[in-house]
């Protein structure tokens, strides 16, 4: 119990010198104040080279145990930087990252149509940057995700969209708050659901970096039920201050029956897998699920 | 209010297509989910949707679903509820 104590006393003045750091040196001062931080995590943690090892061996087979490492502090460094930035957009009112642009017609055209549309998502880059900049988009905005993660998105969009609310949808409601969702996309909003992370509700199986693993499947039944897309949007830091927000895809589910379900949700969760991989080609080190992601 | 429980079973058997269940086997008091007639949140997805479209409700938040969705007799007069309304 004492040593508990200890540690969350020390994780808060941890917390102290990130943000001093921050409120004297500015996104800089962050970004300095990692490096001795990030040396030391990955030097004395083996939990984190274990844990980033599941991802690393599929996306890069053919690395020694040496460029294991040097990935492991690729990939640390690139989810501190996330943090900096969310610190420093709170600390310094004045602060903005700089969006790269990228072709959102695709995007803007399936919105237009007023059917609604599933943003599907994942835990790469900085994926609360796009939250932030959907407020060009007339549309109201749900995200269905869990209560855990709510408070650091709502804090993200808050800071930049002061004026837009949005509304979370819980997943632990019951069915998984899917009901709310579908009411919502049937209204013509977007729904904002993290295609990665099986926590509830009914799986489905794909391939993901030539091994199998388990995806939730909601997203693709009320985009099928309401007739809206599928759109996968992600995000990613592109140097420095810089981001770019990209479609990597955009499809429709069909719905045809219960008897051909399996197969429909089964093929839409192929493409979103075959996007993250599409994804982590051109990033490979902005993969931010710190678990073991094919035993979920 | 028969005629709504009847149109309702039609739907579960005919549209949702529940395997090895006919219309008469459906009892109007027993559950929907889990254990009753085992449907699942995507089920429940596929049904709100149906309901919409050939009644005109809509079951608008997880809350009320959760309620509604509890047996065919608690469907059937929340349909007929918001159809009066």
């Amino acid at each position: 119990m004492e040593k508990k104590k200890i540690l969350i006393e020390l994780e808060k003045l941890g917390h102290w010198f990130f943000y001093m750091a921050i409120r004297c040196g500015g996104y800089l001062g962050g970004r300095i104040l990692l490096i001795p931080v990030l040396s030391c995590y990955v030097l004395c943690s083996r939990k984190i080279h274990q844990t980033l090892s599941h991802y690393l061996v599929k996306r890069f087979p053919e690395m020694n145990r040496f460029q294991y490492f040097i990935s492991t502090c690729r990939i640390v460094a690139h989810f501190g930087t996330v943090l900096v930035e969310q610190a420093w957009l709170e600390i310094c009112k004045t602060a903005s990252l700089q969006e790269d642009p990228a072709d959102h017609h695709e995007f803007e055209l399936a919105v237009a149509k007023g059917k609604g549309a599933v943003l599907l998502m994942a835990h790469v880059g900085n994926w609360q940057a796009v939250l932030s900049q959907l407020n060009t988009i007339s549309a109201h905005i749900h995200i269905l995700m869990n209560m855990n993660e709510q408070a650091a998105v709502k804090h993200y969009f808050e800071l930049q969209n002061k004026d837009k609310p949005f509304t979370v949808i819980d997943i632990n409601g019951p069915c998984g708050g899917i009901l709310t969702a579908a009411a919502a996309l049937r209204k013509g909003d977007l729904v904002v659901i993290m295609g990665d992370r099986l926590t509830t509700g009914h799986p489905v199986s794909g391939i993901f970096l030539n091994t199998p693993v388990r995806l939730p499947t909601a997203a693709y039944m009320l985009a099928a039920t309401a007739e809206a897309p599928v759109i996968v949007i992600l995000a990613a830091n592109t140097g420095g201050k810089h981001f770019q927000i990209r479609i990597w895809d955009c499809f429709y589910p069909e719905y045809k029956g219960r008897d051909s379900r399996e197969d429909m949700l089964q093929e839409c969760a192929g493409r979103y897998l075959k996007a993250l991989e599409s994804y982590l080609q051109e990033y490979p080190f902005q993969w931010y699920n710190f678990y073991n992601f094919w035993a979920q | 209010m028969e005629k709504i429980k009847q149109q309702l079973k039609e739907i579960l058997v005919v549209d949702l297509k529940i395997q090895g269940v006919a219309i008469e086997d459906i009892d109007d008091a027993g559950q929907l989910f889990g254990e009753g007639l085992g449907l699942d949140s995507l089920d429940a997805v596929e049904l709100a949707f149906l309901i919409e479209k050939r009644f005109g409700v809509t079951i608008a938040d997880m809350e009320e679903g959760k309620a509604v969705f509890e047996s065919i007799n608690a469907l059937a007069q929340f349909i007929e509820k918001q159809q009066i309304e």
